[in-house]
C-alpha cells in the first residue's frame, strides 16, 4: 500500500505497531532512503493518520531531512570480496544515498565486524558530482597496498580499497538505478566464521538430576512453604490505596 | 499493582547488572516510579552504573537488614543522574545500594541475612516511595535467598550468554524457578558476538527452555567501553543493544 506525507525526521510510529507490509522508507521530499538497519513496516495511509498522533517518539527516525539536497546521488554497491579468492562476501546496496559509513558499529551503513576495522573506518560522500572516499580509521585505508593519505579519495567504478593493512577489501560499483538490484547478503563478518549454533545446548539429564538434588530434599519443600508465606505479604494493588 | 522483576543469571559475567539499570532507566523514562535493590550484596555493582558512591552514602542495604535504618534511608533517588529533563515528568529512579565495605561484605557472608526481613523491605519501598516497578539485582548462582526472591517476584529475567556453561546452568535455574512457581519467566540471551545468528539463537533458546525470549542482545566494544561508568540506553539510543532493552521494557510493560 503506497505511503504518503513520511518524511525524515518524524518518529518511526509504524515500527511494532501495526506490522501489515514491508517496505523501505524513502522520505517524500529529500528522496532519502533508509538504510539497512531502516527498514520500516508501512501501515495504509489511514492507519498513519491515526498512529501519528500516537507517542511513538522514543523511535526517531535516524535520517536526517536535508533540504539542500537536490541532485540525487546514483545508486552504488559495495561488495565485500573474499581475501583470496576475491568473489563477494556480502554486497550492500544504496540507492539515493549521498553518505555511507562503513565500520564496526552497527549503526553504520556497512558493517564489518573485524578486529582492524575501526568502529568508524571510512566514509563515502557524493559530492561536487563525485563519490569520495574518506578514512577515519586508526589503521587507514589503502589502494593497491597504499595508505591512502589525502583527506578524500575520488572513486570510480570498480574500484577496490581496503580496511587498515592486510584487512577487508571492498569494491565499489556505481550501478543502474532502475536495476532493482537486490542485496545479497552471505554472513555479516569474515574475520569470524559464521558461528555454528549446533554446538550450543545443554545435557538435559544432567540438569535433572542437578535439580533433583537442590529440588529433593526436606529444605526445599521448607523454602517452597517460606516463599508461599512471604507472598502473602505483597503490597495491595495500586488502585486499591 | 507495582511489579517486581528479579534480574538473575546463572554465572557471573553476563551483565546482568547492566541490564537491570538500562532497563529500569527505560521504564522510569517513560513516567514510571521504579526502583533496583541490589541484592547481590557479595559482590555488588549496579550503583556505578549510576555514579553512586556507596561509601558516601550514609546508609546501604546492609545497614536496613542489620536494623540500622529504614530501608528508603537507604534508597536513592538518582533521576536527575539518568533522566535529562525530569521536570514535569511522573518519572522516579531510586537505588538501593550494597555496601562496598569489605567488612559489611564479610558480615553478610558469615551471618547470612534475613530474607523476610528483605522481602518486607521490598514492600516498605513499594509502599513508601509509589512504586510502579521494582527491581531486584540478585547475587549468580543458586542460593536460598535468591531463590526467596525470585519467588516472590512477579517476573524474572534470567540472563545467559550464548556458551554451553551458562546454557547448562541456567536450565537448572529455569526449573529451579518453575517449581518455586514464578509466575512469568523470560530469557535474555546477552553479549551475543557478531556472526552469530540472532534469530536463530532466539528460536533455539526457546525451544530448549520452553520459555518466552524477551531478548537476544548483541556483544560488542562499546558496551564493554560505557558500561562501567553510564547508562549505555542513554548514549546510544539507536544501537541495537538499546533496541533490544526497548523490547524487553514494552514486554515488561504488557
Amino acid at each position: 500500500m503506497p505511503v504518503r506525507n513520511l518524511l525524515c525526521g518524524m518518529p518511526d510510529f509504524v515500527r511494532g505497531s501495526i506490522g501489515a507490509e514491508s517496505a523501505v522508507h524513502r522520505c517524500q521530499q529529500c528522496r532519502t532512503l533508509g538504510g539497512r538497519s531502516r527498514l520500516v513496516t508501512f501501515a495504509a495511509p489511514s492507519d498513519f493518520q491515526a498512529s501519528a498522533a500516537a507517542p511513538f517518539g522514543k523511535w526517531v527516525f535516524p535520517v536526517t531531512h536535508d533540504d539542500s539536497r537536490s541532485a540525487f546521488p546514483p545508486a552504488i554497491s559495495l561488495r565485500l570480496l573474499h581475501a583470496t579468492q576475491g568473489h563477494a562476501l556480502q554486497t550492500w546496496y544504496f540507492e539515493q544515498q549521498s553518505l555511507v559509513r562503513i565500520g564496526r558499529l552497527d549503526s553504520g551503513d556497512v558493517v564489518i565486524t573485524d578486529p582492524r576495522v575501526s568502529r568508524l573506518h571510512a566514509e563515502l560522500r557524493f559530492e561536487n558530482g563525485a563519490w569520495q572516499l574518506a578514512s577515519h580509521g586508526r589503521h587507514g585505508v589503502f589502494q593497491h597496498d597504499k595508505l591512502l593519505i589525502r583527506p578524500t579519495t575520488t572513486l570510480s567504478h570498480g574500484a577496490v580499497f581496503q580496511l587498515g593493512p592486510g584487512g577487508p577489501q571492498l569494491e565499489f560499483l556505481e550501478v543502474d538505478d532502475s536495476g532493482g538490484l537486490e542485496a545479497e547478503t552471505a554472513c555479516s563478518t569474515i574475520e569470524f566464521d559464521c558461528v555454528d549454533l549446533s554446538a550450543l545446548g545443554f545435557d538435559k539429564r544432567e540438569a535433572a538430576e542437578q535439580v533433583q538434588q537442590i529440588a529433593g530434599d526436606d529444605n526445599f519443600r521448607q523454602l517452597l512453604e517460606r516463599a508461599a508465606s512471604l507472598r502473602k505479604k505483597r503490597q495491595p494493588p495500586l488502585g486499591e490505596r | 499493582m507495582a511489579k517486581i522483576i528479579s534480574v538473575h543469571s546463572f554465572r557471573g559475567g553476563t551483565g546482568k547488572s547492566n541490564v537491570t539499570a538500562n532497563l529500569a532507566v527505560i521504564i522510569a523514562k517513560l513516567g514510571h516510579r521504579v526502583a533496583i535493590v541490589d541484592t547481590d550484596i557479595q559482590s555488588p555493582g549496579v550503583h556505578v552504573l549510576f555514579q553512586l558512591d556507596p561509601k558516601r552514602a550514609r546508609y546501604t542495604l546492609n545497614d536496613y537488614l542489620w536494623g540500622l535504618a529504614r530501608i528508603e534511608q537507604a534508597a536513592y533517588d538518582v533521576t536527575e543522574t539518568v533522566i535529562a529533563d525530569p521536570d514535569g515528568s511522573s518519572a522516579r529512579l531510586f537505588v538501593v545500594p550494597s555496601s562496598v565495605d569489605s567488612g559489611a561484605i564479610g558480615r553478610i557472608l558469615n551471618e547470612g541475612y534475613d530474607v523476610g526481613l528483605l522481602n518486607d523491605g521490598f514492600q516498605e519501598l513499594i509502599r513508601d516511595l509509589r512504586l510502579d516497578y521494582l527491581f531486584i539485582d540478585t547475587h549468580p548462582g543458586v542460593n536460598e535467598e535468591t531463590l526467596l526472591s525470585i519467588a516472590v517476584s512477579d517476573v524474572l529475567l534470567l540472563v545467559m550468554r550464548p556458551d554451553n556453561q551458562d546454557f547448562q546452568g541456567t536450565a537448572v535455574t529455569a526449573e529451579l524457578a518453575r517449581r518455586l512457581n514464578v509466575k512469568e519467566m523470560l530469557m535474555i540471551v546477552n553479549k551475543v558476538p557478531g556472526g552469530m545468528d540472532r534469530q536463530a539463537l532466539r528460536e533455539k533458546v526457546t525451544q530448549l527452555y520452553e520459555a518466552e525470549v524477551a531478548g537476544v542482545l548483541p556483544f560488542n566494544e562499546e558496551i564493554v567501553n560505557v558500561a562501567s561508568s553510564a547508562i549505555f540506553s542513554n548514549r546510544y539510543s539507536e544501537h541495537p543493544f538499546t533496541r533490544g532493552l526497548l523490547a524487553i521494557a514494552d514486554r515488561l510493560k504488557a
